[in-house]
């Protein structure tokens, strides 16, 4: 058995504690409840032939309110970062925490989660930018924490990339 | 003091604490409260990750004092939210790990609930 902690990183009001509260609990909600410091859940992945217990930071939004402490990142393998779909200046927010992150835990696997996929009419990331960070190698995906649609995927694709950077690293 | 009166001390002041010993094992000072089944029933919290890693390094300087991380969120059997902090201390040759209900976070969490949600409601209309 294999033990991770993963983050969930972004701006406020992203989605992090749904896509958590979906993946976890397949359970959405409307109703914004902003996060105060951190929500620790775990839930087992089964990738392949292998069992990855993950421990789940579901971390409070970074914005001009609160900005991420680097302490609740330590000891991380890897993150998801969110972006919501429907809010461009939300994936400026997530390069500035990937920056953060980078300089605190290093080079660890993370995906780039572009949520609110469901609301296609108010979707406000261009194909150029997604294109962009896809050209320097970061893993996009489209997820809908409502929907369920990709959620599964993103946490088995983080996963992955952390068992294989483990795995060449020689510390699983 | 008996182990009642210190059980009520602690449920008062919303602390559930552990002798930690040589082995590194943790012994629960009095009956957890049941809001404490949330976090954990075994007395294991491996949940805790680089915390509990942290503070075994504090543990072993063996200098008097406390360090604390958090604030942390957990839901309760009644599905109401809750947050606490989790703590190490050296007292003396002992070492505990502490975990305390922070009561001040829900103010903290109105203000931010209130203009965050302003702030989402004021987005820039699509171009």
């Amino acid at each position: 058995m294999i033990q991770k902690k993963i983050c969930l990183l972004g701006g406020s009001g992203v989605g992090k504690t749904s896509l958590v509260s979906q993946f976890v609990h397949s359970i959405f909600s409307d109703k914004y409840l902003t996060t105060v410091g951190v929500k620790i859940d775990k839930k087992s992945l089964d990738l392949d032939s292998e069992r990855v217990d993950l421990v789940i930071w579901d971390i409070y939004g970074h914005d001009d309110f609160q900005k991420l402490r680097s302490s609740y990142l330590r000891g991380a393998s890897g993150y998801l970062l969110v972006a919501d779909g429907t809010r461009a200046a939300t994936l400026e927010t997530a390069l500035e925490v990937q920056h953060l992150a980078y300089e605190t835990i290093g080079e660890v696997p993370f995906v780039l989660l572009l949520n609110k996929a469901d609301l296609e009419e108010d979707w406000q990331i261009p194909e150029t930018a997604i294109h962009e960070l896809v050209g320097r190698g970061w893993q996009v995906i489209e997820t809908s924490a409502k929907t369920g649609e990709k959620v599964d995927a993103a946490f088995a694709s983080l996963g992955r990339a952390m068992v294989t950077s483990a795995r060449k690293n020689g510390h699983e | 003091m008996s182990d009642d009166h210190v059980a009520l001390l602690l449920n008062a002041l919303g602390i559930v604490a552990f002798e930690r010993d040589a082995e590194g094992a943790f012994r629960p000072l009095v009956q957890p409260p049941p809001w404490f089944g949330a976090l954990s029933r075994d007395g294991t919290f491996p949940f805790l990750g680089h915390i509990l890693e942290e503070a075994t390094a504090f543990w072993t300087t063996g200098s008097n004092g406390v360090r604390a991380w958090g604030p942390c969120a957990e839901v309760a059997a009644d599905g109401k939210e809750f947050h606490y902090l989790v703590k190490a201390a050296n007292v003396g040759a002992r070492t505990y790990l502490l975990f305390q209900v922070d009561e001040s976070v829900d103010q903290l969490r109105a203000v931010l609930q209130a203009v965050r949600s302003d702030a989402l409601k004021r987005q820039p209309p699509r171009p």
